[in-house]
């Protein structure tokens, strides 16, 4: 099996997926290609053996990633990370160049001839994902959606030049979905107050009732990064994605993109899926205590139970920048187009408004105490 | 000659300067007597201790103060609370209209006391739910038979109360007591509440620069209306009622209102009445 590339049948140009035909396309010559006629998966050149496992000896040589150390190699030639240690070398299929890229790395292209390479051998065994949501948002409109995000009260104007921009990359993100079946416990003591009065006294009568709540509630496809070196956070923040759109992996969408396998094992990313659905199934269960004046929780307890798990590449435009010694990273779902990220504070604009703010805030509260105010009193 | 003109002038002087004095003062103490005891609940040494403050009070907030006890309220009076209607009529007769007088008297005939009050300074600086503070204050002090310690604990009430702002909102403000223009306290409270809003609006902006969490709920994968419950009991297990006091009932929120009252002379009153 071949690092795969994907040549144009009519120019032998280069193809990529284009999100917004949801084919491939040649760059150059624009010819469209479904999926169909590349599709890799499909028509499988690897052998497998009786139980399906891809034989190691299959692979060819040339086509195995090498320690870039051992070759001499300090950076990745692609937009991948820079840990020496974790740096492998491939040969591309279109030039001969060799591509030096994270070890995680499914997908990326070659620096030389620009050609997008999936790299197969990355794909085996375990680390094939069963699923994948195509990009939907082409890289165009990141550009325009960045700029207008990015253009917060106190943006520093340097951060909002071009430069920056450029570095907007996108990558299939390596996520574990959880199924889980929850089961949640509540006990409450409510109160219901009533309202009486005569000449003298306002009384409340009390009415104390013993609430109890159990429930089952079933959750689908918990999202769970499994990059260790993407940040939970970006990823959480651009959430949701609609798992409708799921579709069969197969490794003709990646042309175009950056893609990883996961990093995170299915066990170590259970936790985090849990610990969310145990809190939201709390907050399910307790509204469903409803019509009292004051409700106090007096215990709750819930359970995750997991039905199933699957391992999907989802889309993720993402951008890694630095302002002032600092790291930003902005992350946008590559299928609903939803951005977020830390916009760095230039402190000069904020002491500004700050400082605008408070002259004419200050200004109307002393004019309010000083006369304003006496007048209702 | 000389000697002669120089004393006239001097006596001129002190005339003048004693004027001025009385003019300056002429709110200050019109009721000769602070403590008229007869009942005699105080010991001589506690009527001088309580006149002292009083006269302390009297000086410092320009006003009038009257602690009266009688065995034998006049028997004319048809009130329930004759405690009430000597008071009112003892500071009526002493006193005139626009003149700011509190008090208290204590009726051993009938057990009863009053609390009274009048002139629109007393009115703006005792709404009703603190005439309600300085009667839960003393009285439990006169049931137990205490009258020196009720008196005391009603005239550092008033010393209180009146050490701050005015804080009732309906009464008739005779000569406009509205102090209108800056202050301190008026440019710090505006400055302080300008702070408090600047920050709030500044940190509300600041939170759009910070739009990354991490998630620790998961709503979007969970339907709320799929939830089954398999318990779902409210049981009732007991009841109980509260009661509180009402403030009064022309009372409201806020700095409060002051209920008055006619005497029997036609001139505004405010006070607590009751047994003891």
């Amino acid at each position: 099996m071949a690092n795969q590339v994907y040549k144009c049948k009519v120019c032998g140009g280069d193809l990529a997926w284009d999100p917004a035909i949801q084919k491939l396309k040649c760059r150059f010559c624009d010819e469209e290609y479904d999926l169909s006629a590349y599709s890799v998966i499909e028509n499988t050149e690897i052998d497998k053996d009786s139980d399906g496992v891809i034989q190691e000896s299959e692979l060819e040589e040339k086509d195995k990633g090498k320690l870039a150390e051992e070759l001499g190699y300090t950076e990745a030639t692609d937009d991948s990370y820079n840990d020496v240690k974790d740096l492998r070398v491939y040969k591309c299929q279109n030039c001969g160049a060799e591509i030096v890229t994270d070890k995680a790395t499914v997908a990326t292209h070659c620096v030389y001839c620009n050609n997008p390479v999936v790299l197969t051998e990355q794909l085996v065994e375990d680390f094939q994902p069963e699923y994948l949501i195509p990009f939907r948002i082409e890289r165009s409109k990141i550009t325009e959606m960045y700029i207008n995000y990015i253009k917060k009260p106190f943006t520093p104007d340097s951060f909002l030049s071009e430069s920056h921009i450029s570095l907007i990359k996108g990558v299939y993100v390596p996520f574990w979905l959880y199924d889980l079946e929850l089961t949640g416990t509540m006990k409450a003591e409510c109160d219901n107050i009533t309202h009486s009065s005569d000449s003298n006294y306002n009384y409340s009568h009390h009415h104390i009732y013993d609430v109890n709540r159990v429930g089952k509630l079933d959750f689908k496809s918990i999202p769970v990064d499994a990059s260790l070196k993407i940040p939970d956070d970006a990823m959480d923040s651009i959430e949701p994605f609609n798992m409708k759109d799921l579709v069969k992996f197969d490794t003709t969408y990646l042309a175009g993109y950056l893609a990883e396998r996961f990093t995170v094992s299915e066990e170590d990313s259970f936790d985090r899926a849990k610990s969310r659905s145990l809190n939201t199934m709390i907050d399910v269960l307790r509204k469903t205590i409803k019509g009292y004046s004051s409700v106090s929780i007096k215990s709750k307890s819930a359970n995750a139970l997991k039905k199933d798990s699957k391992y999907v590449m989802l889309p993720v435009y993402i951008l890694f920048t630095n302002y002032e010694g600092e790291e930003y990273i902005f992350a946008v779902n590559g299928q609903t187009g939803k951005i977020r990220g830390n916009v760095p504070v230039d402190k000069s604009k904020l002491l500004k408004y700050f400082i605008s703010r408070f002259l004419v805030s200050g200004s109307l509260g002393v004019l309010f105490f000083s006369f304003i105010l006496p007048i209702f009193l | 000659m000389k000697n002669l003109l120089s004393s006239k002038f001097k006596y001129l002087l002190i005339s003048v300067f004693m004027c001025f004095i009385l003019c300056f003062n002429s709110n200050a103490s019109v009721i000769n007597e602070i403590i008229v005891d007869d009942a005699n609940l105080f010991t001589e040494s506690e009527i001088q201790t309580l006149e002292s403050k009083a006269l302390e009070l009297e000086s410092e907030h320009n006003i009038d103060v009257v602690i009266l006890t009688t065995n034998n309220s006049p028997i004319n009076y048809s009130t329930d609370n004759k405690a009430r209607s000597y008071i009112e009529d003892y500071v009526d007769a002493r006193t005139q209209d626009g003149d700011n007088v509190i008090g208290i008297c204590v009726d051993m005939g009938e057990r009863s006391y009053a609390l009274d009050l009048t002139g629109n300074k007393m009115f703006s600086y005792f709404p009703d739910n603190k005439q309600i503070k300085i009667e839960d204050d003393f009285v439990p002090y006169l049931s137990d038979g205490n009258y020196y310690s009720a008196a005391y604990v009603f005239l550092s009430d008033v010393d209180s109360i009146m050490s701050k702002s005015p804080t009732s909102t309906n009464y008739s403000v005779g000569g406009s007591t509205t102090d209108f223009g800056l202050s301190f306290s008026h440019i710090l409270f505006g400055l302080f509440g300008g702070l408090f809003v600047t920050v709030l609006m500044t940190m509300t902006k600041l939170s759009q620069h910070k739009e990354k969490e991490v998630k620790k709920e998961a709503h979007f994968y969970a339907n709320p209306s799929d939830l089954v419950l398999t318990t779902n009991s409210d049981v009732f297990v007991r009841k109980y009622t509260t009661k509180t006091r009402k403030q009064s009932s022309s009372s409201s929120g806020g700095g409060g209102r002051t209920s008055t009252n006619r005497s029997s002379s036609g001139r505004s009153h405010s006070g607590r009445s009751g047994r003891f």
